[in-house]
This record gives structure tokens, C-alpha cells and sequence, in this order.
């Protein structure tokens, strides 16, 4: 059950709108109800480190992740660059075999005409059988 | 979020009043407020770092494997070209 439903008396706090709780509590998306608030202050008692070093690693922490993301977004081009290329070929050897495949059902109804023709037809048939087996 | 707003850009905040007594005065529940938040952010910054670097390291990976598996596919490539031709061959030959 929470703070709100229990209808505990609850003392009102004036406090700067620009003094920073009401912006980290948005960067959060946390909850500024009187639930929320314990929690949040409790888990300041809890805290080893000052507001002030807070701050400097958020601050730290903060210009990493930009870092990472420009590295990211760099990256993730290079990849996508190399991709679109791959999946250009897939997309062609897809088509190129399913033609190939076509040819050689008409190239079983034929009757080959001496021994190079008839290994040569064998092979392909065999193979592309084989591979829309396979697929 | 439960704000009031007052004039000169202030906010009301319902805080409980035993926590309120607990720690005596505004200025130290503001204080511990903005330590608790900054310590959530530092935590939430570090789930998004490492998010970011696995993500990161994932692509890196992709993009080693992409020109060897592009290869591949090149090679293949060359080979269905050269057995259209084949075909192309062999099914002219009995028209």
C-alpha cells in the first residue's frame, strides 16, 4: 500500500523551481509524489559521496555517453554501408539462382546429346536440386 | 509529478511529515533529495554506458564478419553467373 493511500500527513516544502530536483527528477522520469520523495531521500542517506562529486561524475559520465553515442552513430554507418552491400548480393544470387533453377527444370526434359553435354547437364541438375533442397 | 506551483517560480512538494521531523529542516531533505537523484542518474548513466558499449562492440564484431561473409557471397556470385552460362549453353544447343 502506498504513502498516498495510507493518507499520511504530509508537510509542504517550497522549493526553487531552477534549483535542479525538478530537473533531474524529468532526466529520470521519476515521480516527485510523497512515496517517491522518501525513497529519493532515503536513498540520499544512503549515499557515501557528497552532492558535489555527484555531480562531477554525472557531469563525467555525462560527456562519455555523448562520446560513445558520436562513436556509435559512426560505427553503426560504417555497418550499415556494409550490410546494404551484402544484402544488394544476397538479393541478386537469390534471383540468379531461382532463374538458374528454372533452366534446369527445362534442361531435364531435354535429352543430351553426347557425353560432355550429358556430365554437364547431370552436374547442374544435381547440384541445383541439391540446393533448392537445401534452401 | 505532484507540484504545486507557487509564484517567483517556486514548486510545492509534499513531503511525509514524520520524514520531515526525522530530519528537522528543508534545506537537508532539498539536500538529500537532489544526492538521491544524482546517485539515480549515476546509475542510470552507468546502465546506458554499458548498453551502449555492448551495442557498440556488437557492430564492431559485424563489421569484421561483413567483408569475409560479402567474399562469400562474391564468390557464389561468380559461380551461378558461370552456370547461367552453362545453361544458357546447353539449352541452346538442342533448339
Amino acid at each position: 500500500m502506498n504513502i498516498q493511500a495510507r493518507k499520511v500527513s504530509l508537510k509542504r516544502i517550497r522549493i526553487d523551481e531552477n534549483c535542479g530536483i525538478h530537473q533531474l527528477a524529468t532526466k529520470l522520469d521519476a515521480s516527485l509524489d510523497a512515496e517517491s520523495i522518501q525513497k529519493i531521500v532515503e536513498f540520499g542517506m544512503k549515499s557515501t559521496c557528497s552532492g558535489k562529486q555527484l555531480a562531477q561524475t554525472v557531469k563525467e559520465l555525462e560527456d562519455r555517453k555523448k562520446k560513445l553515442e558520436n562513436d556509435f552513430r559512426e560505427i553503426a554507418l560504417q555497418c550499415i554501408k556494409l550490410e546494404s552491400k551484402y544484402v544488394g548480393l544476397r538479393t541478386q544470387i537469390g534471383k540468379i539462382f531461382r532463374d538458374n533453377l528454372v533452366q534446369v527444370f527445362h534442361l531435364c526434359s531435354r535429352t543430351p546429346n553426347g557425353i560432355h553435354e550429358r556430365l554437364a547437364r547431370d552436374e547442374l541438375i544435381h547440384k541445383y536440386i541439391k540446393l533448392s533442397k537445401s534452401q | 509529478m505532484r507540484l504545486t506551483h507557487t509564484r517567483n517560480s517556486n514548486v510545492k512538494l509534499g513531503v511525509p511529515r514524520d520524514l520531515y521531523e526525522k530530519i528537522g529542516n528543508q534545506e537537508k531533505i532539498i539536500e538529500l533529495m537532489r544526492i538521491g537523484l544524482l546517485s539515480l542518474r549515476v546509475a542510470s548513466l552507468d546502465r546506458e554506458i554499458a548498453d551502449l558499449v555492448e551495442r557498440t562492440e556488437a557492430l564492431k564484431k559485424r563489421i569484421v564478419e561483413l567483408p569475409y561473409e560479402t567474399e562469400k557471397l562474391n564468390k557464389r556470385l561468380e559461380e551461378f553467373i558461370k552456370d547461367q552460362k552453362t545453361l544458357e549453353t546447353l539449352l541452346n544447343v538442342r533448339r
